[in-house]
């Protein structure tokens, strides 16, 4: 193995910011506030303990304003939540996305490659996850674990990789000062991977990959689970089908197989790269353009993964999988469209009136009631479909069926009755919320833009609209079409000490109505 | 495409994989030098500044408000000693259930209130640490006045039913009891005794806990609350997108008539254990063992805090750190190796977790015992000159990006000011950390981790676990599997 010198490294590392730049200025000295300002608002009652035994006092329900009158008000900011990010595209076909942040110290560099789990071939499970794992392993120029420490030399605070179903991203978080060399470092292993990699590089990694799968339990019966999840709610031909990684798939791999994956998918008319933060646009701009506006492709682009768009099951599909664990669990699922396809934000705001609240129905009747101990209800969003999940763990003495049958019903109150105005507008809210808080984060505001379509910028201005549109209407629309009563999966996970590791379908019906 | 899947299928029932085509020549289509060279210049730097708005009202309460970027999002963050997780004469529990009731429902004039706070969308984390209560809140600027509001309420009037105090215990034991039966539980269940001396409440393990939380009332609740409720020991840090000018008098307003006096909190400072087993063995039939050391480390107002932070870098919070890479990436018996540095204004620890190969155990914990050695400089253990500059680069950006959002800053300074500390006085911190040598690491390394103490938790196969027993790690505590 060949290892750089830390020494030449970190010689030739970025200049180090100083700590000089930091200065605190205080207003006044810590003076007492001036009596004006300590008058309690009138009307208010005196402050006192809460008096003893309130057991059982009358609950006031939905009336927040009598706990707390306050005619104080802070204006919220007027006009959109941030500018809308530039998006341009260089002569090689990189798409751009800039989102320039004044007054921010650091900045989160993120490459999108539109490869992920779901572009390996059949029996090539792995094959991405270990390909973006190469992407750290050095180039001609940059020795092996070299791109981590120059990143962590330029100060990254993050700096990863991660693939998912529909992409391999890379991102850093690192002083906005700091930013060519993030530029550099992406721009280099994009043009320059293959050229230093070799049977060594793609060993040790395929040995990390492997330790990474087994110690997330991957390999296991968690993967078993997730794999069934999928497998039970996609038809036979979607492309998600079967990318669970498999240990069996990621020993196959050599280096003739990453080299023409990496040919095939990680060039820049297939990638999107994104900056947000403190930054300077134009500056940034031109280190692009000089950075990665040599890089060429070989050979054609690939043709984007398509698939139809989902459809309700047509009946209800039942595995039980015997789990090596001390506590059974439940999963229910059905299809779901597209991240960002209509009815997409709508299933994340049913998410949220199912169990956002103690006194949202199903965790009501799941936590409240003691009958489970967790309870995790979500639409998980890709570019291909979606997969709406509720998810939940018995407490002690109680079994799946009893927390199916509870669902069931709970579920069947809120097909009957809906949600109202009010409760929709509420959970609603809870994502608009969510959206304008996401403002401070820069990797996520990064990861988000990352997930843009040809048509679609998911800024934060225009998720804030596309949650802010949801309303009782589109909710019940939602779930009549997306969550049917007995079309949808129920996955069983049964548990023992004594089952083996690796997890074990027990049996795979399904129960036609 | 379906013939496509069912030959896929086919071909992998069959043990073969469908092959894939060759590489083009050259293998890297961009000419090498084509990206240009590393950059030399850094570009544009943007000056950290603290802007800082301090009062202390009549009451005693401490106001620390900063204006920060312009993004129409603030942070709240309340602290208080008064209640600290080790206080003297309170079981921990008391005080983490009480936290975690704070907001569960409250009295109004006009009856009880449940969950105030998230019916107004909000949803403050709560946490009860080592020196006192940490309450934070990020949210849109405009909820400000109506949050604050709901704050004060809640500290001065939240009730502590019993009734709920079963419905949200009554999860938290029923995990806490699957946990205890799993290999994490039974390293919890001993891995505090082994470090904490008996007197010090540090060293409850999961049983205690487990213990404490099933004997609480909702009385014991209550008492604690009236504790909380001292704004002599208490402070509110708001930082982000406001004007201190509009923010101020709404504090004042609302928390000047906040009263109430406790007796000043006595918080148990760590006890260690000098003597006894420091080796436990927990026996598991794991695909992967796994190894988690830990030792004393120093309060943040410790001198050595900086040393720490660098020191924490070193062993493990950086990729690049030596053991990380040994084990990962030139050894291959690991995902990686973290560490973890965790400091309150009364104790600290650092700890370092992996998951390795069972038949490599041994060799792992080995290396770490090596590890602990060379930073402590036994046996003319070095640090290099370029991996500590690469250490301190980190920790003083990692430290310095918590700045760098409302909420990392107002959590910072509201720490700092818990521990008596000037809030916004970060600058000696970051210069101590640039200024640390090979030399003063070591010193502090030395003065604080002893690798003839650490606690040395393994869960392995019983064949792993026999090769570390016979490590000079003296006397085990062998934990049989549950069956």
């Amino acid at each position: 193995m060949r290892w750089t010198p830390v020494a030449l490294l970190l010689l030739a590392s970025p200049a180090v910011v100083s700590a000089q730049g930091v200065t605190e200025e205080v207003e006044g000295g810590g003076a007492a506030l001036s009596p004006e300002d300590l008058a309690p608002p009138p009307g208010e009652p005196e402050p006192g303990h809460a008096p003893e035994g309130s057991e059982g006092a009358p609950s006031v329900s939905a009336q927040i304003t009598e706990v707390e009158a306050t005619s104080e008000t802070i204006p919220a900011p007027a006009g959109p939540l941030a500018p809308e990010p530039l998006r341009y595209t260089l002569d090689n076909g990189l798409d751009v996305i800039l989102q320039p942040v004044p007054g921010r110290r650091f900045a989160a560099v993120l490459v999108s490659y539109h490869v992920g789990s779901a572009d390996a071939p059949s029996g090539w499970s792995g094959l991405a996850h270990l390909t973006e794992h190469l992407m750290f392993s050095g180039t001609d120029r940059l020795g092996e674990v070299e791109t981590y420490l120059q990143l962590e030399a330029a100060g990254a605070v993050q700096r990863n990789g991660e693939t998912t179903p529909d992409r391999s991203i890379f991102y850093s978080v690192l002083p906005g000062a700091q930013l060519r060399w993030a530029l550099w470092i992406e721009a280099h292993r994009m043009a320059r991977l293959l050229a230093g990699l070799d049977a060594g590089r793609v060993a040790r990694q395929r040995a990390v990959v492997l330790h990474e799968g087994w110690e997330r339990g991957v390999y296991g019966w968690r993967g078993l689970l997730t794999r069934s999840l999928y497998d039970g709610v996609l038809p036979a031909e979607h492309p998600y089908r079967g990318i669970v990684e498999r240990a069996d798939d990621v020993r196959a791999v050599r280096l003739r197989h990453v080299q023409y994956f990496f040919q095939r998918y990680y060039a820049p008319d297939n990638a999107t790269l994104v900056i947000v933060g403190g930054f300077d646009p134009g500056a940034a701009r031109e280190a692009i353009e000089a950075r990665f506006g040599p890089i060429v492709r070989s050979g054609r682009a690939p043709e984007p993964l398509e698939a139809a768009p989902l459809v309700a099951l047509e009946a209800e599909r039942r595995i039980d999988v015997a789990i090596q664990d001390r506590r059974d669990r439940l999963r229910i699922a059905w299809p779901t469209p597209a991240l960002y396809a209509e009815g997409d934000a709508e299933l994340d705001v049913i998410s949220t009136l199912l169990a956002g609240e103690r006194q949202s129905p199903l965790r009501a009747a799941l936590i409240e009631s003691g009958l489970a101990v967790e309870l995790e209800v979500i639409q998980r969003s890709h570019a291909l479909g979606s997969v709406f999940t509720i998810e939940a763990v018995p407490a002690e003495g109680r079994a799946v069926e009893e927390l199916r049958e509870a669902i069931d019903a709970a579920l069947g109150r809120v097909r009957s009755g809906g949600f109202d105005e009010e409760a929709t507008a509420r959970a609603a809210a809870r994502w608009v919320r969510r959206v304008r808080l996401r403002t401070e984060d820069l990797e996520a505001r990064a990861r988000a833009l990352a997930t843009a379509t040809e048509r679609y910028v998911p800024s934060l201005e225009r998720e804030r609209r596309r949650y802010e549109a949801v309303d009782a209407d589109a909710v019940r629309r939602a779930m009549a079409r997306w969550l049917p009563a007995r079309r949808r999966l129920v996955l069983r996970g049964l548990a023992s000490p004594s089952h083996p590791a690796s997890g074990e379908v027990l049996s795979d019906r399904v129960i036609t109505p | 495409m379906r013939a496509l899947a069912l030959l896929a299928v086919a071909l992998l029932g069959c043990g073969l994989r469908p092959s894939l085509p060759a590489p083009r020549r050259p293998l890297a289509a961009t000419p090498a030098g084509a990206v240009g060279d590393p950059p030399t210049e850094p570009m544009a730097s943007t000056p950290f500044r603290l802007r800082l708005v301090r009062r202390e009202l009549s009451n005693g309460l401490r106001v620390v408000l900063s204006r920060g970027e312009p993004n129409g999002v603030a942070t709240v963050v309340f602290v208080s000693r008064a209640t600290p997780r080790w206080g003297a004469d309170v079981d921990p529990e008391v005080t983490s259930q009480m936290a975690r009731g704070l907001f569960r429902a409250v009295q109004t004039d006009g009856g009880v209130v449940d969950d105030p706070m998230e019916r107004e969308l909000a949803d403050p984390t709560v946490e009860a640490l080592p020196e006192g209560i940490r309450i934070t809140e990020r949210l849109p600027v405009e909820e400000l006045p109506r949050y604050l509001a709901l704050l004060e309420r809640s500290l001065r009037a939240a009730i502590f039913r019993p009734a709920d105090l079963t419905r949200d215990r009554a999860p938290r034991l029923d995990r806490l009891r699957v946990r205890r039966r799993g290999p994490d539980g039974r390293i919890e269940a001993h891995l505090a005794g082994l470090l904490h001396a008996p007197s010090d409440p540090r060293a409850r393990g999961l049983d205690e806990r487990i213990a404490g939380l099933e004997g609480l009332d909702a009385d014991a609740l209550r008492r604690r609350h009236r504790a909380l409720s001292d704004p002599g020991q208490a402070a509110i840090v708001i930082a982000g997108d406001i004007d201190p000018a509009a923010v101020l008098p709404l504090v004042g307003r609302r928390f000047s008539a906040w009263s109430g006096e406790a007796e000043p909190a006595h918080p148990v400072e760590a006890g260690y254990r000098g003597e006894g087993p420091r080796l436990l063995l927990v026996e598991e039939p794991l695909v992967r063992s796994f190894v988690r050391v830990v030792d004393r480390a120093p309060p943040f107002v410790d001198r050595d805090y900086a040393a720490f932070l660098v020191l924490e870098q070193l062993l493990g919070r950086m990729f690049g750190a030596r053991l990380n890479l040994t084990l990962r990436e030139r050894r291959s018996v690991s995902y990686g190796l973290h560490a973890a540095y965790r400091a309150s204004a009364i104790d600290g620890e650092i700890e370092l977790v992996t998951a390795v190969r069972p038949d490599r155990t041994r060799e792992v914990v080995e290396q770490i015992l090596a590890e602990l050695r060379r930073v402590r400089g036994d046996g003319g253990g070095e640090l290099e000159p370029l991996e500590l500059s690469l250490a301190r680069t980190r920790a003083r950006e990692t430290l310095l990006a918590t700045l760098d959002t409302s909420e990392g800053l107002a959590r910072a300074m509201a720490r700092r000011v818990l521990a008596g500390q000037e809030p916004g006085a970060m600058g000696p911190l970051l210069r101590a950390i640039d200024g640390l040598d090979a030399a003063a690491i070591q010193a502090a390394a030395r003065r604080w981790i002893r690798p003839d103490r650490a606690v040395f938790a393994v869960v392995a196969r019983p064949d792993a676990l026999g090769r570390v027993d016979e490590l000079p790690l003296g006397p085990a505590l062998r934990v049989a599997r549950d069956r």
